[in-house]
Parts: C-alpha cells; structure tokens; sequence
C-alpha cells in the first residue's frame, strides 16, 4: 500500500474502513499507522463523511408498508404462480378474491384435508351398519353330501378286472361243503397270479 | 424468499419490515424527491412479490432490492431528462443563490441539496457506498459497472460534494 494508493481509497470511499475494500484494509491501516501524513488525509476525508451523515433520511411515510401490501395482496397477487404441478385455466381475468372461490383454483391440500375426515366417517358408517350372513351347520351339510356320493372308497382300491373271488385265497379251507370253493389246478393258480398282477 | 415465492404473506411482510425505510431512503436520495422515491420503494416490493420465483439464490436480497430500486430511479430520470446529461462533463460549481441560502435551514438540507446537483451516477455511487453501506463489489454490482469505474464515480463526486460544500459552509470543511 502506498500513500498514493490509500489517497485513492480515501478520496473515494471515506475514511471508515468499514468502506474500503475488504484486501486493502489491513495494508491501508499498517500505513495510517506509521505515516502522518497519510493520517493528516485520513483527517481531511473524516470532514467530508461527518458532513454527509448530516444530510436528512426522508423517513417513509407510517402508511407505506400498508399501502404497499394491500397492493401486493389484492392486485399484484394475481401474478403470484399457483403453487401446484397441474395446470389448470386461468382465472386472471377474476379479481383475486374471487378466483379462492373457484374451487379448481384452490390449493390442493384442502381437497386432501376435506377427503380424509368424510373417509374416515363413511368407513365407521359401513362398519356399523354391516351384518354378516348367518353360516348353516357344517354337520348337516356333511351328511347330505355323503348322501349323493356315488363312488365307494373300495371301488377306487380294487385293481380293474380283478375278479374278487378268484383272487381271494382260500388257505385252510378245501372243504366245498362248508362253502369253501374248490381248489383250482396249480398251474391255474400260477397263471391266474401273473394275469392279476402283471 | 422461497415463502414469498408461494405466496406467504408473512414472509413479504418480513421483508417489507426489513428492508422498506433503507429502498426508501436510496430512492429518495437518488431522485430528490420523496413522493417519487416511495412510488419506486411500491414498485420495486410489487415486483419481488410477483417475481420471486425468479430468485436467483446466488444475489442478495439487499443488492436486488438496490437493483431493481435503481433501474425504476434511472426510468424517471430518464423521463425527466436528467439522464442524457449525467456525466459528460463535471457541470460548473454552482454557487448557491441568496434565495437558497435562506431557505436551507440547516447544514444538513446544504448536504441534500448538493447531493441532489451531483450527476446521478456519482449520487448513486455515493447514496449506495456511503449511506446505504454497500460494500464495494455490491455496489458496482448494483450499477452493472466495474469496481475501478464504481471508484471513479465516487472520487470524482465527493471531490465535486466538498468544492460545493466548502463554498455554502466554508467554517465545516477546512482546506486541504
């Protein structure tokens, strides 16, 4: 920093270093602090501010900020955008107050706080009006089933073409008087055996 | 300013607390004229309310307040012709009439006045830098000029405030 260069600074943004560039400040003050003569501008510059500080603020009038968000809120609010993806028809030839009362120009969030409590109503509704329909006894049911079935469990477990009594053995009973057939030749039992089973 | 882009009304209002007295105050020093300074402190706080979702969240609230403050000043000047002359030349050093010497009543209404005869880029440069309190780079920012140009304007116009001030209140400023 030369004097030069704070003499810039000076004579351009005063001498508050709070006003000078943010860069130039530490080098700016290590000089006032050594040169007289650059305090003796410093000086001459701190004249100048303390004149400008005295110029009047025109304070705004106390009605201004009311006036200005009245504004805002009823007629430039029309141009304020729709906060929502869907696109809907424009309603800007309405006044704004008018507009809330078209119901797709409403915010969506109100359609969903609107639907949940008038859900949460019609369910308890249903739940209190409904009766389920009595259930007829298992055990009647049952038996009239087994009434009209027509196909005996022994049947399913017969081999078809089997003849029962040709099958049947007769161990310990050649007797044809106590009801007990004739014993067949051996070499008809041997191929009866592989006709059943084969 | 994401509030006021959805159209919160508190958060405008907020802001309107916030910021109003000082776009007030730059306008007011810009165009010399009250009145005309809070119709452009209206406008300006219309156009964020109606562009915020333009928000670039890279600027200031602040310096686009200024920006938008300055580009509706510059407007009127424009219109009132004040404008076309700013800055071709450093105009003479008017010496104040006896008509205004007796109506200044006071040293401050001697800073306003010769504020308001300053060309209006330097009275923006020092409205923004001095009494605003804009640092350097927001301020050039604000003006759409470079930071060694903003340094000009400002040299250049509180050298022109004291030569005019030294002649209506020699007593307060001693020469250099």
């Amino acid at each position: 920093m030369t004097i030069e260069r704070l003499r810039e600074v000076l004579d351009a943004y005063g001498a508050n270093p709070d006003r000078w560039p943010r860069e130039e400040r530490a080098a700016a003050q290590a000089l006032l602090a050594e040169s007289a003569e650059a305090r003796r501008s410093r000086d001459a510059s701190l004249q100048l501010d303390a004149i400008l500080d005295l110029a009047p603020a025109n304070e705004s009038s106390p009605a201004l900020l009311e006036r200005i968000a009245a504004a805002a809120f009823q007629g430039a609010a029309t141009e304020t955008p729709v906060p929502s993806r869907f696109s809907r028809p424009s309603l800007r030839v309405l006044p704004a107050r008018a507009r809330e009362n078209v119901p797709w120009h409403r915010p969506a969030w109100r359609y969903v706080g609107a639907a949940l409590p008038l859900a949460a109503a019609a369910g308890l509704v249903l739940w209190l009006l409904y009766r389920p329909a009595p259930i007829a006894p298992t055990a009647s049911l049952a038996v009239a089933e087994i009434g009209v079935y027509d196909a005996p469990t022994d049947a399913l477990l017969t081999a078809p073409g089997v003849d029962d009594l040709d099958t049947v053995p007769s161990f310990g009973c050649t007797d044809s008087g106590l009801g007990c057939l004739d014993p067949l030749p051996a070499n008809r039992q041997s191929a009866l055996h592989w006709e059943t089973y084969v | 300013m994401l509030g006021i882009a959805a159209g919160d009304r508190e958060a405008f209002r907020l802001v309107l607390e916030r910021h109003l007295r000082r776009i007030v105050a730059f306008a007011s020093r810009t165009l010399g004229d009250r009145t005309a300074a809070e119709d452009v402190a209206q406008d300006t706080f219309l156009r964020l309310w109606t562009h915020a979702s333009r928000w670039q969240p890279s600027a200031r609230l602040g310096t686009w307040l200024h920006r938008v403050a300055l580009n509706l000043c510059l407007d009127r000047l424009r219109r009132t012709g004040e404008l076309a002359l700013d800055d071709l030349a450093e105009p003479p050093d008017p010496t104040p009439s006896p008509l205004a010497r007796l109506q200044a009543r006071d040293i401050g209404q001697h800073v306003g006045a010769a504020l308001a005869q300053l060309p209006a880029q330097q009275r923006v440069a020092i409205t923004l830098c001095h009494y605003q309190e804009l640092r350097n780079t927001e301020a050039a920012d604000v003006m759409g000029v470079t930071v060694a140009a903003l340094e000009s304007l400002l040299a250049r116009g509180r050298r022109t405030l004291r030569l005019r001030l030294r002649a209506s209140l020699p007593d307060l400023l001693e020469m250099e």
